[in-house]
């Protein structure tokens, strides 16, 4: 059969399915979609036929993209959000952190470390402190944590809660995926980054201890900081994850085990950042407003108890590894 | 999957070209165009100048609000929407039924799977949050290296995600005579004179179909190459070459 037979007997059908294709993309519902794996599977046909066929290049060529075209259509992933973020929160994030627990603990002791560190510093050498943070954090952390009213100052930094919110949730999640993204290097990025966050956030906590009042600091803090710290952690783990295949990809090439790590990483991309982005909204509305100590720190101690049930005991003796990717 | 001769070329050390040929389970191959570095970087320039916008409108709407809700509630919002927009513009229409961001999709890019299917919502976000380190350590110097070493021009994003970026249509299926060049003779079919292979075909036919983009010493140029089967050359070689494709193609 020449190609000009070919061409005249199908192209009536092309067309057809080009026009359905064009429809389905700009995302109309109609009736005709039913037709579609009909006439791609014909259309499969037709394009093995002319390439097998050698059917000049603007034929194949054509048959080509209007194959990959339809293929598009019908192998999206639609639907069923609620069901994928579900599955996501109750099984894949926490069995993901648990199967990284090595990374897991070697990005909180990054983390936790230098904080710990510079907390203890404020009582032998202050000076280490001071080497961190400039004269503008200092006075910053003196209104907030010094004599006067905390709320008031944050609102005059922020303008109210929700600005507040906003600027939690713009600066903290952005950190998160920074730190996730930046691991790939070699996990250089994510290591720099975790022991950096501890040491900046550890010296502002120290700054406190020495020079502000600590009770205040704690009251604030003490409402999100389970989950911002925990969910910056995860992030950074998620970083060092990737940076994990690019070191040691095992008995995979590297392009295979950076794949393999995406995989395995997406979850805790997702869960570090809700978790940080969850620590924003306590943040934002909750941590700062007014009532008793007692309360603020039994909340706190409660949000630290149900993240490790959660991040321990969630999505055991389920089927592993199906993934949200 | 079987193997194209590209890529057993490529395998060789030796790649022909940069199409990738991948088998459907229809039984049918596709082949997937990676976009190089230079177009790629033309529809990020485009997504920049988007951006770019996009933010000046924000922070004229922000200043607007700010007269209406007080300042803090704005300040919060556009945290809230500039985060949204960094962070989702291009998870947002790459994810999206094209997969490719306005720029990508003015050059006509499209970001798939390597499969060639779909990219989905997992590795897009994922490509987007290596960027970070495809961006360092300045100016997408990371991306750029990595993807000049890497067979399908991926950056490390593309690489994490399993993710291509391709032309959404193959420009080669352009091959209308140029303007300007003097058009080659039209000529009777003609069975070449001895068995030929499936590629052999192939360039043949794709030889007759080129012709008309080529000036004519170019034509011989190209033609010269395949004197062992027209036993001529020059311009006879050219005539009798495309002889040969016509009747490779239209019997």
């Amino acid at each position: 059969m020449t190609q000009q037979a070919f061409t005249e007997q199908n192209q009536k059908r092309w067309a057809e399915t080009e026009a359905l294709a064009a429809a389905l993309e700009k995302g109309g519902k109609t009736a005709e979609a039913v037709r579609l794996p009909m006439l791609y599977r014909q259309l499969c046909a037709d394009s093995a036929l002319a390439q097998h066929r050698i059917y000049g290049e603007k034929l194949c060529g054509e048959l080509n993209a209007l194959v990959i075209r339809c293929r598009n259509l019908l192998a999206r992933e639609e639907g069923a959000a609620a069901w994928r973020v579900a599955t996501l929160l109750l099984r894949d994030f926490p069995v993901a952190l648990r199967r990284e627990w090595r990374l897991f603990a070697l990005a909180m002791l990054l983390f936790f470390g230098p904080m710990a560190g510079m907390v203890a510093a404020a009582k032998y050498d202050p000076r280490w402190i001071f080497s961190v943070l400039g004269p503008e954090q200092m006075r910053m952390l003196d209104g907030m944590y010094g004599p006067g009213d905390e709320k008031e100052f944050l609102r005059g930094e922020f303008g109210s809660d929700f600005g507040m919110f906003g600027h939690y949730i713009e600066n903290n999640v952005s950190i998160g995926l920074r730190m996730a993204g930046a691991g790939v290097l070699a996990m250089v990025g994510a290591l720099f980054a975790l022991a950096y966050q501890g040491v900046v956030i550890g010296a502002m906590q120290g700054y406190v201890h020495y020079a502000g009042d600590t009770e205040k600091f704690y009251r604030f803090v003490s409402g999100h900081a389970a989950f911002e710290l925990v969910g910056i952690v995860i992030c950074g783990t998620a970083g060092l994850r990737l940076g994990q295949a690019v070191l040691k990809p095992g008995r995979m090439s590297r392009g295979d085990a950076l794949a393999e790590a995406g995989r395995q990483a997406l979850p805790l991309i997702y869960g570090g950042c809700l978790l940080v982005f969850f620590a924003a909204f306590i943040e934002g509305f909750w941590s700062a407003s007014p009532g008793s100590t007692r309360v603020k720190y039994a909340v706190g101690a409660m949000n630290w108890l149900l993240l490790a049930v959660y991040l321990c005991g969630c999505g055991r003796g389920g089927k592993e590894g199906s993934g949200a990717a | 999957m079987t193997m194209s001769a590209a890529q057993k070329a490529g395998e060789m050390g030796k790649p022909l070209d940069t199409l990738q040929r991948i088998e459907l389970a229809e039984g049918v191959d596709i082949e997937l165009r990676p976009a190089g570095v230079m177009v790629r970087a033309c529809a990020f320039s485009i997504d920049l100048g988007i951006f770019i916008v996009v933010v000046i409108l924000m922070s004229v709407a922000g200043n607007l609000m700010a007269a209406v809700t007080g300042e803090g509630f704005a300040a919060g919002t556009m945290s809230i929407v500039g985060f949204g927009v960094y962070w989702g513009y291009h998870v947002f229409y790459e994810a999206g039924v094209r997969g490719a961001t306005p720029g990508k999709r003015r050059m006509g890019l499209r970001v798939v799977a390597d499969g060639g299917g779909p990219a989905g919502l997992g590795a897009v976000m994922l490509r987007n949050v290596v960027r970070v380190a495809d961006f360092l350590p300045w100016c997408y110097l990371g991306g750029l290296l990595s993807c000049l070493f890497t067979r399908r021009f991926q950056r490390l994003g593309d690489l994490v995600a399993h993710t291509l970026v391709v032309y959404e249509t193959r420009r080669e299926a352009v091959v209308e005579p140029v303007a300007g060049m003097p058009p080659p003779l039209p000529v009777e079919p003609e069975p070449p004179p001895v068995t030929l292979s499936r590629e052999e075909r192939g360039a043949v036919v794709r030889f007759l179909e080129r012709s008309g983009m080529w000036s004519g010493p170019r034509r011989r140029e190209v033609a010269d190459h395949a004197s062992g089967l027209t036993g001529t050359g020059g311009e006879d070689g050219v005539v009798r070459l495309r002889a040969m494709g016509r009747w490779l193609r239209d019997s």
